[in-house]
């Protein structure tokens, strides 16, 4: 059931008016029933795969709890008793059964990952490995499994939970049905943001009550997100597809006017998503985690992956980043690296590292392809490279005498900043890796400022009142992200005005989705929904 | 109070943004000539016992007056174009409203039965007609939920695909005759003839030029679409339930067409089908030519769209056959080859031929011009062909007629029209199937 179809409109309605008229201490349940019953729209196997996920981190957060807290009780009941080496043994087995069950947690979860989703692109490169450099014949045969709608987000939910019990931030969730609920959460369970326990599941058991104040802002951000991706979005992706799916027919301006469309649409097509979920979540007074702060604001690599995808970012910092790095062999490894290479480099060297780690495990988890990868490190590699160099840019600053804080060169970083994230999008949508280099190669090539004025770019699937309205709604768009980035709250702003301006908003954003909204086919479904 | 007045806020507020899509259906959308047939199903004087379900073939094809005039029926078309078995089935539940039919002839157009897009945007048409009823919503629930939002609220695919249409949209909906739902304030798209009434257009006769290639759809019952299956189904147990006779047939296509073999394919699923379900079915394809003798030209296009000329005949030989279905059996012989084979082995003539010119300029700045020859002819005739170039000046026969189907010659800079003449070996017709493409070399 997509968020853009007449089912799930009716869907919420029945949703939310049931919700409001609960008893308020069964209202967590309602929600749990409606999110599985919403997850069961795409299939019943999926379910199965969501429910394993369900039950086996719910165990484990329990288990390792258990183990925790027997731990506890053990040196407490015997504190009179105890040494200091004794505890440091009770300590020592406490952490190595709770490990133990956390790593089979997370080779469980994971693995389930894995295999449904990578088997075949592992498959396909074992046998690329056998076939031509070892000469060995056998074949593994690819696997047709089906991929559970969501499985990317609500995995890394769960063993984000897990891995913070792990780490005793929190107490386990004694009920299975509540757990169940933070997992399957609806509005978030097919494309993100990837919720954090100890912020969302909290507010499932509190008690709601209906508020028309608060159902208006979750319909004006639904609305806002519908016009972000039916408006936007769908519309860019018309001159994307056929740029990407034709990609030996185009070059030059034709190509990178084909990027910059893939990036109007990703963004609209994810944040639209984004807003959705959200609206959809206040409906139920749910605040949940956003995941998108005006990247393309900016100023370099890393900030922008703090400012898209959000709630991706931290999870990867908190369990991948800082895990890694404060590692005893990364330890180690910086400690080798300061005296080999001095203060200076080696202390950046194993962020450096770690960085590159998360911006692989990134690619991969965008798809099972090396294009995917190789978008990963390249992300990856900026962000190492600036790091590295950072010492050089200082100095550069020193002898040209330019000041980094000056309007300008903060105009310069966000520009450059934007190229380089449009460079990395060739490797996300490109049909392949090779496919990627070639048209990089096609942009630079055939490159001809012509094209921009004698028509071509209206030969991509868009005519010329398309276009405008392409470029007049992207252009409300970013003074709406220009207000945000200035801390203004722009529905409470809308919510200020007169009633006939407000309105005059409202009427208008709605009436523009059906009115501007695109009529086609070719595009349609949310992109980050195939994860 | 104060929830009171925020709530009265949000009734206005909705009430204004459904005036506000009101006025775009009203200033954007064309004057379809759906509403006219369906107004004319449900608020004619005469109330309908034969109602006639299908898509555009149907509609060239079958005319209810000389279905009238055989069966002693009051009859109507609502064959649509693109009208899908699900369409079918809810405008045979629409009939039903505010009329007692006693027939239903379903006419079975192979197209819409596999390899069926699923078009979000453009599928609900039937559906903005239907007056509000118990119909219309089990269409909406049936249909609608998996469907875009804006397609359920609004008819926003027509919203901004022609603004300058606007002026003409709202005139011919200020005129009387669109209000009166008459035929007249409707714009009909691809009829290609004038309406007659009761849903039937009789379509002009069709020309030869414009023909491209006859198109060849490999049939495979395998690739059948279960939910069509399943809908046909479904009028089948209504038809059961509510005492009407429904008798499927599938309209006779372009004599050329017929000879891809897909009609046969899929006759023989619809036979094993209808069978199954104990429908009566006739396939029209199979008429002999003694019976109906038809060419080419009496269809507007290869697809099979027949021109009225034949539909009269047509229906009324089908009136026939549902007539002497009624007074017990259907003597098939009477009317029908006895197969396909049969068929094919009556066609003594090339009933098509085409061809696409590729054209190469070569380093001596003359061009070579090479093509294969696409024929369909009956089974027992072998083809040749017949080059000829013509210029403005005249025309020369380049290779006379000879089984060959690849051509491959070289010529100089100029304007050209190449014509295949076809004929079967053995005729002494000057050709009995052309095609001509221009050839600009320049």
């Amino acid at each position: 059931m997509s968020f853009v179809s007449t089912g799930f409109l009716l869907f919420l309605l029945i949703g939310v008016i049931v919700y409001y008229f609960l008893p308020k201490k069964v209202q967590w349940i309602w929600l749990l029933f409606i999110s599985y019953f919403y997850y069961s729209t795409y299939g019943i196997k999926p379910m199965f795969f969501i429910i394993c996920t369900t039950i086996s981190t719910y165990f484990g957060g329990r288990l390792i709890e258990k183990y925790s807290n027997e731990g506890a009780n053990k040196i407490l009941e015997n504190k009179a008793t105890l040494t200091s080496e004794g505890k440091k043994k009770i300590k020592a087995k406490t952490k190595t059964n709770k490990r133990k069950v956390l790593v089979f947690m997370l080779l469980f979860n994971f693995g389930i990952l894995a295999v449904l989703k990578y088997f075949n692109f592992g498959s396909e490169n074992i046998n690329g490995i056998m076939h031509k450099l070892l000469g060995i014949q056998y074949t593994i045969t690819g696997m047709d499994f089906i991929l559970p709608l969501g499985i990317s987000f609500y995995t890394f939910q769960s063993m984000g939970y897990i891995i913070d019990i792990y780490q005793g931030k929190y107490q386990a969730d004694k009920n299975i049905f509540k757990f169940a609920l933070f997992v399957s959460f609806f509005p978030q369970i097919l494309q993100g943001p990837i919720g954090r326990y100890n912020r969302l599941a909290h507010q499932f058991y509190e008690k709601h009550y209906f508020d028309l104040t608060k159902i208006q802002k979750g319909l004006q951000l639904i609305c806002w997100g519908f016009f972000k991706k039916l408006v936007i979005a769908d519309r860019a992706g018309i001159i994307a597809n056929q740029v990407f799916d034709h990609d030996d027919k185009y070059a030059g301006v034709m190509v990178i006017f084909g990027v910059l469309a893939y990036c109007i649409q990703l963004y609209g097509d994810f944040a639209g998503g984004m807003d959705v979920v959200m609206g959809t979540a206040e409906l139920f007074d749910i605040k949940i985690d956003a995941n998108f702060r005006q990247p393309f604001f900016s100023h370099s690599i890393s900030e922008f992956w703090r400012r898209w995808h959000i709630t991706l970012g931290t999870w990867m910092k908190d369990y991948i980043f800082y895990p890694f790095s404060l590692s005893k062999v990364m330890n180690r490894f910086g400690k080798f690296s300061k005296k080999r290479f001095g203060n200076a480099i080696g202390r950046v060297l194993p962020i450096c590292l770690a960085d590159l780690l998360i911006f692989f495990v990134v690619g991969i988890w965008h798809g099972a392809s090396w294009k995917f990868i190789i978008y990963g490190l390249y992300n990856g590699f900026i962000i190492a490279f600036s790091s590295l160099f950072q010492p050089v840019y200082d100095k550069m600053f020193e002898v040209t005498h330019i000041n980094p804080k000056t309007r300008v060169w903060r105009l310069f970083q966000i520009f450059r900043t934007f190229i380089l994230i449009n460079i990395g999008w060739y490797f996300d949508r490109g049909n392949s890796l090779k496919d990627a280099v070639y048209m990089m190669f096609y942009s630079v090539k055939g490159f001809s400022f012509s094209t921009i004025i004698d028509g071509s770019l209206l030969k991509l699937g868009l005519n010329q009142i398309q276009i405008i309205i392409l470029f007049g709604a992207c252009v409300v768009w970013f003074i709406v992200s220009v207000l945000k980035e200035k801390k203004i709250d722009v529905r409470e702003a809308i919510a200020r005005r007169m009633l006939p301006i407000r309105w005059a908003i409202y009427i208008a954003l709605i009436v523009s989705i059906p009115l501007l909204g695109t009529v086609s086919a070719k595009v349609g479904g949310f992109i980050y929904a195939q994860f | 109070m104060r929830n009171f007045k925020k709530i009265l806020k949000c009734i206005i507020f909705t009430m204004i943004c459904c005036i506000i899509f009101a006025i775009c259906d009203f200033v954007f959308v064309p004057s379809g000539y759906v509403r006219v047939i369906l107004h004319t199903l449900n608020y004619s004087d005469e109330k309908y016992d034969c109602i006639i379900l299908g898509a555009s073939h149907g509609r060239s094809a079958i005319n209810p007056y000389k279905l009238d005039e055989e069966l002693g029926t009051n009859a109507i078309n609502l064959c649509i174009p693109s009208e899908t078995m699900e369409d079918s089935y809810y405008l045979l539940k629409e009939s039903c409203r505010n009329n007692k039919p006693k027939t239903v002839i379903l006419d079975l157009d192979y197209q819409y039965w596999y390899d069926l897009v699923e078009n979000n945007f453009s599928d609900a048409f039937i559906y903005y007609q239907l007056e509000p009823s118990k119909v219309k919503a089990e269409y909406f629930f049936h249909n609608l939920l998996n469907k875009d939002v804006r397609i359920t609220f609004s008819r926003w695919s027509n919203y901004i695909s022609d603004f300058k249409g606007i002026k003409d949209k709202v005139s011919i909906k200020l005129d009387k005759e669109y209000n009166d739902c008459d035929i007249e304030g409707a714009v009909v798209k691809g009829a290609d003839g004038p309406y007659v009434g009761n849903g039937f257009f009789y379509r002009g006769p069709g020309g030869h030029g414009a023909r491209g290639f006859v198109t060849r759809v490999e049939w495979n019952d395998s690739k059948v679409d279960e939910k069509v299956v399943k809908q046909f189904k479904d009028i089948v147990d209504y038809c059961n339930a509510n005492g009407i006779k429904l008798i499927c047939v599938t309209s006779t296509i372009t004599p050329a067409t017929v000879l891809t073999k897909t009609a046969e394919a899929s006759a023989k699923f619809f036979t094993k089908l209808t069978a199954q379900y104990g429908v009566d079915y006739y396939d029209f394809n199979l008429l002999r030519q003694d019976v109906m003798p038809r060419g080419n030209l009496d269809f507007g296009d290869w697809d099979g769209h027949m021109c009225g000329a034949l539909a009269d005949k047509y229906s009324s030989i089908m009136a026939s056959v549902i007539k002497d279905s009624q007074g017990g059996k259907v003597d098939r012989t009477k009317y029908f080859y006895n197969s396909y084979a049969t068929l094919y082995e009556d066609v003594h003539t090339v009933m098509y031929c085409q061809t696409e010119l590729a054209i190469t300029k070569k380093e001596d700045s003359t061009y070579n011009i090479s093509f294969d020859i696409d024929s369909l002819a009956g089974s027992t005739v072998v083809p040749e062909f017949q080059i000829i170039v013509g210029t403005t000046t005249g025309a020369e026969v380049l290779y006379d007629y000879t089984k060959q189907t690849k051509y491959s010659f070289d010529l100089p800079q100029g304007t050209y029209t190449i014509r295949v003449n076809a004929r079967a070996v053995g005729s002494t017709a000057e050709y009995e199937e052309y095609c001509e493409k221009p050839a600009v070399l320049e």
